[in-house]
């Protein structure tokens, strides 16, 4: 069974174009503007529902890409820390990615269609 | 003060030295003058006194030779050997003269002989001891003369390059100081010394420590070290100082005197700081565009990938006029957000460059500005209908350039849309005396007092980078162009209410 996608990008043309391309490609998508109300979301998930990948942007406003991580692995480590994340970054932000934890993917920005259906394939297929 | 500068060329006390050096110059000046000189007056000196003891005293009795003896010393003393020898000879010679032809042949006994050989190997032996002692007095004169030199231009030196110097005298505690130490720390003119204490009441309290362990340390190790601390002025300003410190062990290997010098680096400092925080903005900026810059970019580049992969795989719907349409439309959106972010880095760069242009037209200020509301109402509606209204149109025309001005009112309305909260927007031209006045005023989450100052500074936003997207550019880009026009841009705004923001441009004609 497919598992579910989620999008966390401020940027509503960046959201719609990603949902269309893994709509199209037959997955399950849900999209957020911020890192906030994404948790909010996971929160009353059970662990069966939980999203397959959960694929952030850096720069958010409310809670960012990085706090969003950060913030989950420190307080949800058992639970949502279990779903695999992806962040995508531009190259300055190099400094930053580093202090996360090595099993978060990075997507380069700007982002490949490609690139993008792997790692979504391995993960949620 | 000659001391701390010799004691700085030489670690020697030469006080007394050199007060006597003054005096040598006088003998200097003669004793360096032509040996032909010399020689005259020295001649000329013995004759003089010759003819004096023949004439005055008992030609032969022993005293006279003394006094002829202390003629003779007096000038190998002040004129040389030289010419001293000679007048021995001429003295001798002299005598025997007056002997034979004054006196009478009889009168040239051995035992005058040997009294005149005897006066003349002496005067030889003192002269020649005289000599010795002269050479060296030369020597040692030259050498403080070569001292006072140094130390002439390391005083020059020191005052031309504002190089405080400093000596502590660790047996008293006391130091003494020049002119620079003591302008370094904020004094006008010189203190006669200081108290190791007084010179730490100074320190910073965040330095002291450092600087006192600094120094106990190498009191004990005997070493040069160098080291910058901040001092606290009487006026209470604060200053960084570099120093160097060199410390001196007494025959017990036991430290006695540390001397050094302070420099006021306050200046190098403050660039420093300048530089990293130019450097700072610079990175943050630079961290901004690129994620401003990469966003639309994503959204062309999938958008290009999806056309394409759908394309492969035949699917129908790909081509159909809803889907090109929306594709194109996108596009189109996108290039345009892309654009706008070059021209805002392209116009921060010729203003830093002092080359942002304007063209002076005489344009109707009140078409520009509904002009302006009219290509953003859409764009209001489309974010929860945000009323959009102009509350006062006056008809007014001003000098300036249409597009830039154009730029300035589109600038304001995106922000009053962004942080407006939804709630509407009012916006109103109106002239006073001289001055065209737009006003836009919204009702949204406002800008803090401190922010206020920032907001139409470079990179600066009132709000936190990540909360909103944008090069932060807007009011910065909106200041220089409206500033360009000889105007003024100001905000009057409270946390929570809303924000005004009035810009005033001068008025060719009311309408």
């Amino acid at each position: 069974m497919r598992k579910s996608v989620y999008i966390v990008d401020d940027d509503e043309d960046v959201r719609e174009i990603m949902l269309y391309a893994l709509e199209h490609e037959g997955y399950l998508v849900k999209s957020f503007p911020n890192g906030y109300v994404a948790l909010e979301n996971l929160k009353n998930l059970s662990p069966e529902s939980y999203p397959g990948l959960i694929i952030l942007d850096f720069h958010m406003p409310e809670m960012d890409g990085v706090t969003f991580i950060k913030t989950i692995k420190r307080d949800f480590a058992k639970t949502l820390g279990t779903i695999p994340m992806a962040i995508s970054t531009a190259e300055n932000d190099a400094t930053h990615t580093k202090t996360l934890p090595i099993e978060v993917i990075k997507l380069n920005k700007p982002m490949d269609l490609d690139d993008l259906l792997k790692v979504v394939n391995s993960h949620c297929h | 003060m000659g001391r701390l500068y010799t004691g700085m060329a030489l670690f020697v006390k030469t006080s007394p030295m050199i007060t006597f050096d003054r005096q040598f110059n006088y003998l200097f000046s003669v004793s360096r003058s032509h040996l032909g000189i010399r020689f005259l007056v020295s001649m000329f000196l013995m004759g003089v006194i010759l003819f004096l003891h023949f004439l005055f005293i008992a030609p032969l009795e022993p005293i006279t030779f003394l006094f002829l003896s202390a003629t003779i010393f007096f000038i190998a003393w002040y004129y040389g050997t030289g010419p001293a020898l000679v007048c021995t000879f001429f003295a001798v010679a002299s005598i025997f003269a007056f002997l034979f032809y004054y006196k009478s042949i009889g009168a040239v006994t051995s035992y005058q002989v040997v009294r005149v050989f005897v006066f003349t190997l002496t005067t030889s032996f003192v002269l020649w001891v005289i000599q010795k002692g002269r050479r060296t007095q030369l020597a040692l004169s030259q050498n403080i003369y070569q001292v006072s030199l140094t130390e002439e231009r390391l005083r020059l030196a020191t005052e031309i390059s504002k190089v405080g110097i400093w000596e502590l005298d660790l047996k008293t505690n006391r130091v003494i100081t020049n002119l620079n130490h003591d302008q370094a720390f904020g004094y006008s003119t010189k203190l006669s010394s200081w108290s190791l204490e007084e010179f730490k009441a100074k320190i910073h309290p965040e330095d002291k420590a450092q600087v006192e362990s600094t120094l106990s340390h190498a009191f004990q190790m005997g070493e040069r070290f160098e080291y910058e601390f901040r001092v606290i002025w009487d006026d209470g300003s604060v200053h960084w100082l570099s120093a160097v410190a060199s410390v001196e062990l007494d025959k017990a290997r036991a430290p006695s005197r540390v001397i050094g010098t302070v420099v006021n680096i306050t200046d190098k400092k403050k660039s420093e700081e300048m530089l990293h925080e130019a450097l700072f903005y610079r990175d943050e900026f630079l961290s901004i565009a690129s994620h401003e810059l990469k966003t639309p970019l994503t959204s062309l580049k999938l958008q290009a990938q999806m056309f394409k992969r759908n394309s492969q795989k035949n699917d129908p719907e790909n081509y159909s006029p809803e889907r090109i349409d929306r594709i194109f439309e996108q596009t189109d959106k996108q290039v345009s957000r892309l654009v706008r972010l070059v021209d805002d880095m392209l116009d921060i760069s010729r203003i830093r460059t002092g080359k942002l242009s304007i063209s002076t037209e005489n344009v109707c200020l009140s078409d520009i500005v509904k002009d302006v509301i009219e290509r953003h109402r859409p764009q209001f509606q489309e974010v929860s209908n945000t009323e959009l209204q102009i509350s006062r149109l006056v008809e007014c025309r001003v000098k300036g350039d249409r597009l830039r001005i154009e730029q300035v009112i589109s600038n304001l309305l995106n922000n009053a849309l962004r942080y407006g909260r939804g709630k509407p927007v009012s916006v109103s031209v109106d002239t006073i005396d001289k001055e065209a006045r737009i006003v836009i005023q919204d009702n949204g989450i406002g800008i803090s007092q401190t922010s206020q100052e920032k907001i139409f500074s470079r990179f600066q936003r009132a709000v936190p980078a990540s909360e909103v997207s944008g090069l932060g550019l807007g009011l910065y880009i909106a200041k220089q162009i409206v500033e360009a026009h000889g105007g003024q841009i100001s905000v009057d705004s409270e946390l929570n209410r809303g924000s005004t923001f009035i810009v005033s441009l001068p008025l060719i004609e009311r309408v």
